[in-house]
């Protein structure tokens, strides 16, 4: 993979609280910026503050970089991706990351990683379902990249699920080193 | 489509420009948003770029949608503030926000090349001035338009079908948990819609429906009209209850039950039950169409329909009356809307959650029957929406 992976916050806080952030880190931190979102950054400030350790381990991750910000000329695409991930709910807040990760991710060629189903689902039809990934993909680059073995893959989306985080439904619950060979 | 990018100058003068309109300084705007008086000011004047979540804080403190600063020119900026002001001093604005919001995702698909189609053609002209007599045209026009001389069991939900299938008007009924909002619409034809509030009796909202729909037709008042009741205040309001009184109770048709069964308490057994409207409804018709007088009209509201009821001898006639007033409207998705969405969703134009919003469904469990069931519409059917709830929750999606 050459192009950014634009990570939503649901995906990087998975890894935080499995202590495998260094996976994401490993597989990407070679990948060309951006690798997040300013909206992204602000749901993980609003989590730190209303005491969440995981988001708090993201925050101060290095390899993330600088987040990318967007234009006012952005703001009206992204604000149609909002609509377009939770429109008729009032206000579409919850979806400002989704939609700017979704934005930057086309505008740059790049991914979105994304564990939220609806949010991947969306993202597969507008950017191509092969430029959209979650955690279980990731875990499998990161295997086939030497940088993890499946075993320790599995115990990795294992512990994800143990911290009480979720795994998108089309995984099946029991998960087997071969799910990530 | 290439959708219109706005700059800087241009957000920021149309920021300026809602809040000058609503009478808010430029100092409150930003501490209702909770950023800096200056990046504000330098937000008005263009100077500063606006932040996702700052833009979507800035509508909200001014009362609009992001897309009424973002795209001058769509349903959103035509809104009125003025509208928008009154409904935030009620208590709950809820029904327009809700609103509000389906506009946007009316904007979304519009774009994204699923616009609505109405059906709205050769409708006769409203006006304030003669609105009596407009009303009574209009109901005329309507009634035949929407084929519904027929009594029927369900007037209700057949009434909101025939606005749909035969005037291209979205109808949705949903629960808003306070008893004296009636009901609201969006009057511009370019996305005509309905919205009736469940929480009241089946034949309350069939006159709320009617109501609405005098509005729609007339597209008189505001684009986005609000009834947390009925009382007519203005004469479009008073339009639209004259209308609804005459197209749920055509004359011709009372005065035919009063000349067949009298001015006897089975008359106005029938016709509660034919017209399925409230007992307030039929009195208040009765008095306008002078079959009865003020004093008589007090009378009968005095009495009330379980007065009515109490006086009915025939057993399958008392049945009738029961099971006309006593229910609630069911929940409603507006189905030209729904259609679209559910397009919107097959061409990634929207996510499986506006959908599943307008369904009141859980937005996984819709998108495992979707992907399931290759995104077959029979999806949407009740049939397989009603087993969710017992379906193993094997995994749920829990974003952030």
């Amino acid at each position: 993979m050459a192009d950014p992976v634009l990570h939503d916050a649901v995906t990087l806080r998975h890894f935080a609280s499995c202590g495998r952030l260094n996976i994401c880190e490993l597989l990407h931190s070679a990948l060309p910026i951006p690798r997040w979102t300013e909206a992204v950054q602000g749901e993980l400030q609003r989590g730190a503050g209303n005491g969440n350790a995981d988001c708090s381990t993201v925050l101060v991750q290095h390899w993330l970089g600088a987040p990318i910000v967007p234009t006012t000329a952005d703001q009206g695409a992204i604000y149609r991706l909002r609509v377009g991930l939770n429109g008729g709910a009032y206000p579409p807040s919850a979806d400002a990351g989704e939609a700017e990760s979704i934005f930057f991710a086309h505008q740059l060629g790049g991914l979105f990683a994304t564990d939220d189903n609806a949010a991947h689902a969306f993202a597969s039809r507008r950017l191509g379902p092969t430029r959209v990934i979650d955690s279980v993909d990731i875990l499998r680059l990161a295997v086939r990249a030497g940088h993890v073995t499946a075993a320790d893959a599995a115990a990795s989306a294992i512990a994800i699920r143990a911290a009480g985080r979720h795994l998108r439904r089309v995984h099946p619950i029991t998960l087997t080193d071969s799910y990530f060979k | 489509m290439v959708l219109p990018m706005a700059t800087a100058a241009e957000v920021g003068a149309r920021i300026r420009d809602l809040r000058e309109r609503t009478e808010m300084q430029s100092q409150q705007l930003a501490a209702k948003v909770g950023i800096d008086p200056s990046a504000m000011s330098n937000i008005e004047r263009g100077k500063r770029s606006v932040k996702t979540d700052e833009l979507a804080s800035i509508a909200d403190a001014l009362g609009v949608s992001p897309l009424a600063i973002l795209s001058p020119d769509s349903l959103l900026a035509r809104m009125p503030v003025a509208a928008r002001v009154q409904v935030a001093q009620l208590s709950d604005g809820s029904a327009v926000k809700r609103l509000t919001a389906l506009a946007e995702l009316n904007e979304v698909l519009s774009e994204g090349g699923m616009p609505p189609t109405h059906k709205l053609t050769h409708v006769p002209p409203a006006d304030t001035v003669r609105w009596l007599e407009t009303a009574i045209e209009l109901a005329d026009w309507a009634r035949q338009r929407l084929e519904l001389d027929a009594p029927s069991p369900d007037r209700f939900s057949n009434l909101a079908e025939a606005i749909e299938n035969r005037l291209g008007i979205d109808v949705m009924v949903e629960s808003y948990s306070r008893e004296d909002f009636a009901g609201a619409s969006i009057t511009d034809w370019t996305f005509p819609f309905i919205l009736v509030n469940q929480d009241q009796p089946t034949t309350r909202a069939l006159f709320t429906l009617a109501h609405e729909l005098g509005h729609v037709l007339s597209k008189g008042g505001a684009i986005l009209t609000l009834d947390v009741n009925l009382t007519a205040l203005t004469n479009w309001e008073r339009f639209a209850n004259a209308f609804a009184a005459n197209f749920l109770m055509p004359e011709a048709h009372v005065n035919a039950i009063v000349k067949k069964q009298g001015r006897e308490v089975g008359s106005l057994a029938t016709m509660l039950v034919e017209f399925g409207v409230s007992f307030e409804s039929l009195v208040y018709r009765l008095h306008n169409l002078a079959l009865i007088n003020a004093a008589g009209r007090d009378q009968l509201k005095a009495r009330g329909w379980t007065g009515v009821l109490n006086e009915l001898d025939d057993t399958s006639r008392r049945k009738a009356l029961l099971d006309s007033m006593g229910s609630l409207p069911e929940h409603r998705a507006p189905g030209l809307l729904s259609d679209r969405v559910f397009h919107g969703y097959q061409q990634g134009v929207v996510s499986v959650r506006p959908l599943a919003g307008l369904l009141h469904v859980d937005a996984d469990g819709l998108l495992d029957r979707l992907v399931r069931n290759q995104d077959s519409m029979e999806v949407l059917n009740t049939r397989f929406l009603g087993d969710q709830a017992s379906e193993l929750e094997r995994y749920s999606g829990n974003p952030v």
